[in-house]
Parts: structure tokens; C-alpha cells; sequence
């Protein structure tokens, strides 16, 4: 190891200006790079991965605009993140991981652009495109967020690149992220990204209640005691939760989420004699804060940011009653969705909102939806959201779409079995469905068995269509799955390949390295093949090579026809 | 009887102390046989200082409702010895017969061990356990020892005196009666002990002595008549009894007395 390390630093300082072109060469890429490279390849093509990040880095064309972090689990690992620029402009989506011991790199992972030929001043300035953005979303003046000046690269068009501004603006039922060109004023790209769940006491107010959820089971409730009144505001954990009962004003709901009208202590979810009965206030208050001390105690992250962001869950957006009368898109999202806004609320830092659901005389598909803030797997998935967005920030389209609602359903799912065993009470069972308990009989997803309720378990049957973001939803379960056989081991119905499983009783193992592939090491535009690639460097990372963990991940990917 | 039953005898009881010190009585009864008794309507007076060397145990579990469900701490009193005063009255009436009438009393401090379980601010069944130790405890017994007593002299300035009888036992016991913890802060895993407070409970209750008292009147050949009734004695007693002190509204037994060993002056008249 003592010889390799200081080979590899040697050879580092010999690799040429243009070693992007050579690397890309050497892996058969010409315009985009697609970097997926760790402890598995050829410590040549590490070498040239890692001096191409240093030469880029020197020229300001990689730029890191997140400090280095500390590896949480080994000590002497760093992991950077750099942004790609074009001429002093980010190109959206291009950017790098770099993970280091000692200073020597472990792996490179992400996307560089290396053949971009495009004059980067605009025409249009922020501030007209910010206008186009309000008028094409039928939103008022200063509705978008300020315009950012970026180089989109456009996949469809193979190596074709627009100057464009990116601005987010929410429209009511959806977070609209537009790329305005800069130099036309026509819209380059646009998408949805709002993530929905389907398509001694350290301080004196602080109390425990008890609360009965949406399933009748008794839980534990962090509030603060003010007035007499206790209100679904948790102190107790290091991040503040809140819990705000929008009693069914969904007019008023759209607006908070919108941050166009600001919450108050009156908005809390009160009760009066810390005897809590309304269901969904007392799940969606107390499910935060189990997803926070999962997330904590499993992996010792600190809220969604790591550095111990608010929660916000706002609990009876709609009244269930008007379900039959309401606009299909509040349908959709207040009554039938939860979903994480990360730019809402009444802060701009993320909002969380759980659907009511149906009156019990009514059904979807054939279900009878309770609220949804009643499924804890809901209400982790959802919060996952954040964690990716903090992180990855995976684009919420196609594969990585599907990688970023992949992540939030293997949260949901740990969360659920790490708590099942040593919560206990109002927990309910651990298994691999997501939302059973809102939607019955049968639940959203089955990481299990995804062809339960027609979603791909293998990657030749992965939805190729433009609906749900290009499938977002349904091609999460090709990961999903891979996840389930990698603890469960089985056989994937497809390919008939067997996976030896890590078991039931090592299932942190396989959470680990779907957390460290996913928060530390994968990038904006990671796919599935860079997924597989990250997640085994993971499991080579923290458990080493040809470990039990690293053969099940292996096997995993290459079951569900991720190679 | 013989003298070489009265031996086989000894030997087949000596497993027990009541038994033993019945067979040093009759030993000491064969060879005093031709002394005198001790005159009729003698009082004698004692006051005496000493220790109580019996150590007990007792435990009980508190319950109460923190973060809404029942936590509960065991505390574990240890009793250690302590100074006992004792003082009484003891008149002859018949022979070597006689009555009495003892009062004495016992002081200690000492420490209980406290063992806690709080329940999780957060999650059901998921206690945090603590220990700690509670100090300053006192126990007092005050106990009024009525008794029929046999008195033999085996030499002219020597009195051996073997009693036993009812005792009435006032019991005073500092218990600890509430816990205090500190929370160590998000993820709630622990607790610290940080306090307590006590209460002190009385109870009084009917046991038994049994005691032997050796009094010595060396001066009683002096010419001086208060010297010639002035002595010194060392007192063995064994006291019992059991009270019933409520431990978070549990009773819990709580055995009292034990044996005790003072000396002190003595004066007949």
C-alpha cells in the first residue's frame, strides 16, 4: 500500500495539460466524460482521472464550491465536490467528487464536458429572463428566483450547448425549474422538480406528550408547552421540527409553500391537554423526528443539510371532503401525494407537505387512501428528498430522476426496520413496501417484488417514456430492487440471476453504502451504470474489496441488468 | 445432674447462641452453686456506651411517571453499625430472680444505592438506565427493653446477670423518596444522576431481647459507701424486630435491632 501510494503521487505531477482528452480517449468518451472511476480500475486511468480534476482545478474550470468534508466514517478520507465552468460560467450538472486519503485520490466520480465551443455573453439580461420565467408560469413579479447564468447542455442534441438562465419558481402545484436561453429568450429546457411521493429538557418549554397516529397506535410526542397549549413544535432534537395544521385552507396551503404568506405559532398543531388525537398531526410530527435520529444514529448525519436545517411538515393541506370537487392537479398533490419542496416555505430552506387523502367511501385505483402522513416510510422518503438535494442533488428527470427517488425509498425502507425492533410502539411493520399504510390494500411500491405493481425490476424494462419526468417513479425500482436483493439476496425474475444477500441481520452494511454512494460520491447527473460504480466503491470503501458487501452489491447491479 | 452430662449436653447445642450461653450459665451455675445469691430487693442501675456491630440490608423500588410512561428507581439501604447508649433499671425480687427495665438507643448513617430506569423522552420501552449513590441516611432505633433476669455471683464482687424479655422498638429511617436526573442532550441515550431527596419515616413495633450483663463491684471493700456500690459492667444484648416502612406505597420489611456491646458504670443500693 506504502508503494502504491507513493507511485501513484509521483506520477501525478508528470500528467500533461491535456490529459481530459487523453482520458476521455482512454475510455472511449470524446464530448462528455462520464467519470465513474475508483479502487476497481486500473490505477492508470485514476491517475489520469485524478490529474485531470488537478489540471482543471488549476485553470478555474473546476471550481469547488462546497468546502471539504471529513469522511464520517474513515478517518484520513476527505471528499471534495467541484462545479465545471465554461469561461467563467457553470455548465449545469457538470461536476466532480473526488475522494482522498492522506491526500492520495480513491475515486473520481462525475461528469466533465470537454469539448463545449459557445461565447458565454448574454443578450438577454437575468432580469428579463426572470420576467419570461413569472409570464410562461402565470405567476406575479418576483415570483422566480434569481436568474443564474449557466451553460445547459442539451442531451437530446448530442454535444449542442445553450447559454441560458436557470431560475425555480413555484407555480402552485409544481416547482418549475426553467432554463431561459440567453441569447433567444425561448425556453431551453424545463421540469417539474418537485418530489412527490407517487406519479431535562434542554430547554424549560419543551414537554412530552403522548399522541395517538392515523393507525390507533400510541406514540411519543416532542412539543413545546406555551400558554397552556402545547404546540407540534420539537426543541428536543438538535434540528427544530415543525408541525402546521393547515385545516384543509388549501388556498392557504399553496400560498405557504409558495412563500408568498408567512406561518405563525398560531399555524402549529395545537392541542390543549398534551393528549394528542389528531392522527395525521401527531405521525407526520413525530415521523420527522424518527427519520432525524435515523439519519443521526445510522450515519451520523445532522438533519437534511448536515447541518441541522428545520424540519417543516405541514399536516391537512386540503379538505378531505372537497376531494370529488377539487382541480385534478390539487387532487393529485394534496390529497393523494406528500411531497418535498426543497426551495418552499416560508424560509426558502424545504418544506414538507402530506396529503389528506380520500374520504373512506371513496378510492384510487382501487385503494382506499388514508392520510399520508400516517406511513412513516412516507414521511422518511420524503425527507430523503432533502438529504438528496443537500447532496447528490440529483436532477430530478430520467435516470437520475429515478436514482433520486431510488435513494428517498431505500431511506424510507431503513427507516422502517431501524426503527421497528427498537422503537417498537406506533412504529407498525417493517418490510419493503412503501406506503402500505396510507394506500390499502397493497401499498405505493415493492422493492420486493416491483412487478407487483408494474414497475421495472430489470433495466430492460425500464420506462422510457417523457410522463413522471421520464419515469421517475417507476425506474426508481430498478435501484430499489437492486437494494432489496443486495440485503435479501434472491433471485431477480428477469435475469434469473441469483444474489447472495448480506442477510437481514448485516442490512446496515447495504444502507451504508447506498448512503455513502449517494450523498458522498455520486454527482447531478449520475445514471444507474454510475450508481453501480459508486455504490461498489462504497462497499470497497468501507468493508473492502471482495467483501461480502461488495460481492452482493456487484451481484445486485448486474441482476437487475445495471452493467 | 452431673456434671459430665451437663458437658454432652454443651456440646450437641453449642450450634446456636441462645443455647451456648445456657450452657455457660449452667457451667457457671456448677461451680457458683455454693455462692450466695444476691440479696433480695437489690436495684441496680447501669448506663453504658457501645457499638452495635450488625450490618442489614434492605431495598425498595420507587415508581413514577416521567416522559409519559413509569420509570422507577431501586434504592438499596445498607445499615451499617453504629453508637448505641443504653440505660436501666434491673431489681431482684426473689432469689436470683429479678425484673428490669432498659432503654436504648442506636444511631447510624449510611448510604443507599440507587439504581434508576427513565424512559425515553422520544420511543416506548427504551429506558436509560443511571446509578447513584444516596448518603446521609440515618437510622435511629429507640427501643424500651422490659425483661425477667436471673442473677448469679459467682465471687463476691462479680454479678453475671442473663435476661431476656418484650421490647418495644421506635424505628426512624431517612428513605429516599424522589430521584433526580439530568438529560445529557439529543440523542437522549443516557442520563445522569444529579440528585435525590428523602423523607424520614417512623414505626414502632413489639420484638425481644435476650442479654447478658457482667458487673463488676471491685471497690465494694472500700470504706467509702457510694465506692463500695459503684461498678462496672459490660452488657451483651441481642434485640429484635421487624418493622414495616412503605416504600412508594409498598410495604417493605425491614428488620431492626441486632447485637449490641456497651460497658459502662454500675450502682446497686
Amino acid at each position: 500500500m506504502r508503494s502504491f501510494i507513493h507511485l501513484f503521487a509521483a506520477s501525478t505531477l508528470l500528467v500533461s495539460a491535456e490529459s481530459t482528452v487523453a482520458l476521455a480517449q482512454n475510455l472511449g468518451q470524446t464530448d462528455i466524460l462520464k467519470l465513474a472511476i475508483g479502487s476497481g480500475n486500473q490505477l492508470s486511468e485514476l491517475r489520469q482521472a485524478d490529474a485531470t480534476v488537478n489540471q482543471l482545478s488549476r485553470n478555474g474550470e473546476l471550481r469547488q464550491e462546497r468546502p471539504i468534508t471529513e469522511d464520517p466514517r474513515l478517518p484520513g478520507r476527505t471528499h471534495e465536490r467541484l462545479s465545471q465552468y465554461y469561461d467563467g460560467v457553470p455548465i449545469f450538472g457538470a461536476e466532480v467528487t473526488r475522494q482522498t486519503e492522506n491526500g492520495m485520490t480513491v475515486s473520481v466520480f462525475g461528469t466533465l464536458h470537454t469539448s463545449i465551443n459557445l461565447d458565454t455573453t448574454p443578450v438577454l439580461s437575468p432580469e428579463l429572463a426572470a420576467q419570461t420565467i413569472e409570464r410562461l408560469a402565470e405567476q406575479p413579479p418576483g415570483s422566480a428566483t434569481r436568474s443564474r447564468l449557466v451553460v445547459l447542455p442539451i442531451q437530446s442534441q448530442g454535444d449542442d450547448y445553450r447559454l441560458a438562465y436557470e431560475s425555480r419558481i413555484f407555480t402552485g402545484t409544481k416547482l418549475m425549474i426553467y432554463f431561459i436561453d440567453a441569447i433567444t429568450g425561448d425556453i431551453a429546457w424545463a421540469f417539474d422538480d418537485l418530489k412527490t411521493q407517487q406519479p431535562a429538557l434542554p430547554c424549560e418549554q419543551c414537554a412530552i406528550g403522548q399522541g395517538i397516529g392515523v393507525q390507533a397506535d400510541p406514540k411519543k410526542i416532542s412539543v413545546t408547552m406555551v400558554g397552556g397549549n402545547f404546540l407540534a413544535y420539537d426543541q428536543l432534537r438538535p434540528a427544530d421540527i415543525y408541525t402546521f395544521d393547515m385545516q384543509g385552507d388549501s388556498a392557504r396551503t399553496m400560498a405557504v409553500v409558495a412563500g408568498a404568506v408567512p406561518l405563525f405559532d398560531a399555524d402549529l398543531a395545537t392541542d390543549t391537554d398534551n393528549r394528542w388525537i389528531d392522527g395525521p398531526s401527531v405521525d407526520a410530527h413525530v415521523g420527522m423526528g424518527w427519520t432525524y435520529d435515523y439519519l443521526y444514529q445510522r450515519f451520523g448525519r445532522q438533519s437534511l443539510n448536515n447541518l441541522n436545517v428545520r424540519l417543516i411538515g405541514l399536516v391537512h393541506p386540503i379538505n378531505r371532503d372537497v376531494a370529488l370537487t377539487t382541480t385534478p392537479e390539487l387532487l393529485s398533490l394534496l390529497h393523494l401525494n406528500a411531497f418535498y419542496c426543497g426551495l418552499c416555505g416560508p424560509d426558502g430552506v424545504g418544506l414538507t407537505v402530506f396529503g389528506e387523502g380520500l374520504p373512506p367511501h371513496l378510492r384510487a385505483n382501487g385503494q382506499r387512501v388514508n392520510f399520508l402522513a400516517g406511513s412513516l416510510d412516507i414521511v422518511a422518503h420524503e425527507l430523503a428528498h432533502g438529504v438528496t438535494d443537500f447532496t447528490s442533488s440529483l436532477l430530478y428527470m430520467d435516470e437520475s430522476g429515478a436514482l433520486n427517488e431510488a435513494f428517498s425509498d431505500i431511506i424510507a425502507i431503513g427507516v422502517e426496520h431501524y426503527a421497528e425492533p427498537l422503537w417498537q410502539k406506533g412504529v407498525g411493520s417493517a418490510d419493503y413496501v412503501i406506503g402500505e399504510d396510507s394506500f390499502v390494500p397493497g401499498g405505493l411500491r415493492s422493492l420486493k417484488t416491483p412487478s407487483l405493481f408494474g414497475d421495472p425490476d430489470h433495466y430492460s424494462l425500464r420506462f422510457l417514456g417523457k410522463d413522471d419526468n421520464g419515469g421517475v417513479h417507476t425506474n426508481a425500482l430498478i435501484a430499489g430492487h437492486a437494494y432489496y436483493l443486495a440485503i435479501e439476496g434472491g433471485t431477480n425474475r428477469v435475469s434469473g440471476i441469483t444474489v447472495t444477500g448480506v442477510g437481514p441481520e448485516n442490512r446496515e452494511q447495504i444502507e451504508q453504502v447506498f448512503y455513502r454512494a449517494f450523498t458522498l460520491l455520486m454527482t447531478r447527473d449520475s445514471n444507474f451504470e454510475a450508481a453501480r460504480a459508486a455504490t461498489i466503491q462504497a462497499a470497497r470503501d468501507l468493508y473492502g474489496t471482495n467483501s461480502q458487501a461488495e460481492q452482493a452489491i456487484v451481484q445486485a447491479w448486474t441482476a437487475v441488468g445495471v452493467n | 445432674m452431673k456434671p459430665g452430662k451437663r458437658e454432652t449436653s454443651c456440646r450437641r447445642s453449642r450450634a446456636t447462641l441462645a443455647l451456648g450461653l445456657m450452657c455457660l450459665l449452667g457451667l457457671l451455675g456448677r461451680d457458683v452453686a455454693a455462692e450466695p445469691d444476691p440479696k433480695p430487693d437489690t436495684i441496680n442501675a447501669r448506663v453504658n456506651f457501645g457499638w452495635r456491630p450488625t450490618s442489614r440490608n434492605f431495598g425498595g423500588t420507587n415508581a413514577f411517571q416521567v416522559w409519559e410512561e413509569q420509570g422507577s428507581f431501586h434504592s438499596d439501604y445498607e445499615i451499617s453499625g453504629g453508637g448505641v447508649t443504653d440505660a436501666g433499671l434491673e431489681m431482684s425480687f426473689w432469689k436470683s430472680l429479678g425484673v428490669g427495665l432498659d432503654i436504648s438507643s442506636y444511631k447510624s448513617v449510611n448510604s443507599a444505592k440507587i439504581a434508576s430506569r427513565i424512559p425515553h423522552p422520544f420511543f416506548f420501552d427504551l429506558p436509560r438506565s443511571s446509578n447513584g449513590t444516596a448518603l446521609g441516611l440515618t437510622r435511629q432505633e429507640l427501643g424500651m427493653h422490659l425483661h425477667a433476669s436471673w442473677t448469679l455471683q459467682p465471687i463476691n464482687w462479680l454479678e453475671l446477670s442473663l435476661s431476656g424479655g418484650p421490647s418495644l422498638i421506635n424505628a426512624r429511617q431517612d428513605l429516599v423518596s424522589t430521584v433526580e436526573h439530568t438529560e445529557t442532550g439529543f440523542p437522549f441515550d443516557s442520563v445522569q444522576f444529579s440528585g435525590y431527596s428523602t423523607t424520614t419515616q417512623s414505626e414502632t413495633t413489639l420484638g425481644w431481647n435476650t442479654a447478658v450483663d457482667v458487673r463488676a463491684f471491685v471497690l465494694q471493700s472500700m470504706s467509702n459507701r457510694f465506692l463500695q456500690r459503684l461498678g462496672v459492667g459490660l452488657l451483651l444484648r441481642y434485640m429484635r424486630g421487624s418493622v414495616s416502612l412503605a416504600i412508594a406505597n409498598t410495604p417493605v420489611e425491614v428488620d431492626l435491632g441486632g447485637l449490641q456491646v456497651t460497658s459502662g458504670i454500675r450502682f446497686r443500693f
